[in-house]
């Protein structure tokens, strides 16, 4: 098990470095003078506008010190000040990060332990608890998040005032309208999630059910329910697990629209505040957290793919 | 696709699929006789008359915060989010299938460039890539198609890299190579129309997939700027404004997933009419 984790993170740590190259490419290496392009291109450019622009990001520099500059700066969590407020980025992130953190951990357990006993519950038996999985998922993956997060608003606290809509108090303010105000965004950010999951479960479940050694067990007295919950099920994970790496991008992005739609004070504020105001140091150090998150989620989804199946472990 | 296949396809077809596929037609042709169909201009303010609810005053679906009429601002923002989706998908089928294409066929480092490229490009959350973009470039229609169709490649790329490995040993292209026809020719008359299926399977869940982002980045005031109607952007002043009147955010949030709904279920009919196992359980029904 030792060698398939160090080699999973060497190429984990592959990825985040080419991550972070690319990111720094996007807003170092713009064709022609890229503070040009930055201070807001031919539209409005004032030199002021283009000497804050180069001296806040080091443009003038010599490309490979910049890159090196970037590079240690991440490494050593220096991410530059932000142009608007001034503020340390690493701080600004900091402050925000853990209610992000809270939204998307919440949201993630919730998905999977309502999508994956859905999915095995609908192809157990085909018929119509097939059709209400497919009708019940369907809508879930076509209506978009904010959608989804406008119309909770719209019932549950605009029409019937039963839970509160937007802000998030902190937790030491008081846990009770804390969570209370937390229900609705880990809801809505988890219905699509939990789609794709209950989804995938199913196909996979009842793939395994189809196989001889299913029926072979059935068939010598097994209890049907018996071979299901401690081989059928366990036997289908990997695909599901599978999935959930492929979607969480799509579902870290969709908790950037959640945030702005219940007002919740995490990341996604800064973010859309400095993409508005051409914050480069905030939308840069935002970018980065994400990403590494992202391939640091991806890494853990790999390693407990591989303490499940060991056939994973050889390759 | 000849005359038969069509009459196939719909013979196969759901109810469902069908009413999916006639949505879609509606929203096309709103979209291209936009200025016809329209009842009124999507910038023509009148604010005494902002917040209508259907129906008053000639307006079928209301008007909105600046008092313009919600159907009209519907329609051209079909035309808005069409043009965006069809150029991001065919940003993202072009340049996803000619790097899967020469990745599988050619191998050796171009495969290892192509295909790092495409695994960097999904190194990053959708949204995040979109909306660092949109930041350096500023957003417009022209910017939202690159972003959202380098978004979308590497769907493509995977795709068609998988679909190029299981053919390019196969015996009509060992001949096409006896016959010493060149590189670009096999890529492109001999493998590219015998793998056409399954990427034509996936336009259609491309086209979902970019209304879906764009009218988020929209939403979030990062896509169409204002007063260029979009749905996303409806949404949002539908719902700084739904304790008055929720009719806006209603019926653009409606628009916004029938037409997503629409195109998944288009996409679904597609790939099973495609796929003989599937199309002989279908006439076998």
């Amino acid at each position: 098990m030792t060698p398939y984790i160090v080699r999973r993170l060497a190429s984990g740590i592959l990825l985040v470095w080419i991550v972070l190259t690319l990111i720094f490419l996007a807003i170092h290496a713009i064709p022609g003078d890229p503070a040009y392009q930055l201070a807001g291109g031919d539209s409005g450019v004032t030199k002021e506008g283009l000497e804050h622009i180069r001296n806040g990001l080091g443009l003038d520099k010599p490309f490979l010190v910049q890159y090196g500059d970037y590079l240690g700066g991440v490494v050593t969590g220096n991410l530059g000040t932000s142009f608007s407020t001034g503020q340390k980025v690493t701080a600004a992130i900091g402050s925000r990060l853990p209610i992000t953190l809270e939204l998307i951990s919440c949201a993630a357990v919730l998905s999977i332990i309502i999508g994956l006993p859905f999915g095995a519950w609908a192809a157990r038996r085909r018929g119509w608890r097939d059709s209400v999985l497919s009708g019940v998922t369907s809508i879930a993956l076509a209506v978009p998040v904010y959608v989804f997060g406008a119309v909770m608003v719209l019932l549950f606290a605009v029409t019937w005032h039963v839970l509160p809509a937007g802000g998030l108090p902190p937790f030491g303010a008081g846990p009770g309208a804390h969570i209370e105000r937390l229900i609705m965004p880990v809801v809505t950010l988890s219905l699509a999630f939990l789609a794709i999951i209950a989804r995938m479960t199913r196909a996979s479940v009842g793939e395994t059910l189809r196989q001889d050694w299913v029926r072979t067990a059935t068939s010598i007295g097994y209890r049907p329910n018996v071979v299901f919950r401690d081989h059928v099920v366990r036997n289908s994970l990997n695909p599901v697990i599978t999935v959930i790496g492929l979607e969480i991008g799509t579902f870290l992005g969709s908790s950037v629209i959640i945030e702005r739609v219940f007002n919740l004070p995490g990341l996604s504020s800064l973010l859309i505040d400095g993409v508005t105001s051409r914050d480069y140091p905030v939308v840069q150090g935002v970018v980065i957290v994400i990403s590494v998150l992202f391939v640091v989620i991806n890494l853990i989804v790999d390693i407990v793919y591989g303490l499940l199946d060991p056939r994973t472990r050889q390759r | 696709m000849n005359r038969g296949g069509i009459r196939r396809l719909v013979s196969v077809a759901s109810p469902v699929s069908i009413a999916a596929a006639l949505f879609i037609v509606i929203v096309v042709a709103s979209a291209i006789f936009a200025p016809w169909v329209a009842p009124a201009s999507p910038l023509a303010q009148h604010i005494p008359n902002r917040l209508q609810s259907p129906g008053a005053d000639g307006h079928l679906l209301g008007t909105d915060e600046f008092g313009r009429d919600i159907l009209s601002r519907l329609i051209y923002g079909a035309r808005v989010e069409l043009v965006i989706a069809l150029g991001a998908t065919a940003v993202a089928f072009v340049l996803g299938s000619f790097l899967g294409l020469i990745g599988a066929y050619i191998g050796s480092w171009v495969e290892l460039v192509s295909m790092r490229l495409v695994e960097a490009l999904l190194a990053f959350p959708p949204i995040l890539l979109a909306m660092l973009v949109v930041t350096i470039y500023g957003s417009g229609q022209l910017t939202l198609i690159v972003v959202l169709g380098l978004v979308f490649a590497p769907a493509f790329a995977r795709l068609t890299f998988a679909q190029t490995l299981s053919v390019k040993s196969a015996e009509y292209v060992e001949a096409a190579r006896a016959f010493s026809a060149k590189t670009p020719t096999i890529l492109g008359r001999v493998i590219l129309p015998n793998i056409a299926g399954a990427l034509i399977a996936q336009l259609p869940i491309t086209l979902a997939n970019t209304i879906l982002l764009e009218s988020g980045l929209s939403y979030l005031g990062l896509g169409i700027t204002p007063p260029t109607p979009s749905w996303g952007g409806m949404v949002a002043s539908g719902q700084r404004f739904m304790a008055v009147d929720p009719t806006l955010l209603i019926v653009s949030s409606a628009t916004i997933v029938l037409t997503v709904l629409s195109f998944g279920l288009v996409g679904d009919a597609v790939r099973d009419w495609l796929d003989p196992r599937e199309r002989k359980a279908l006439r076998a029904r």
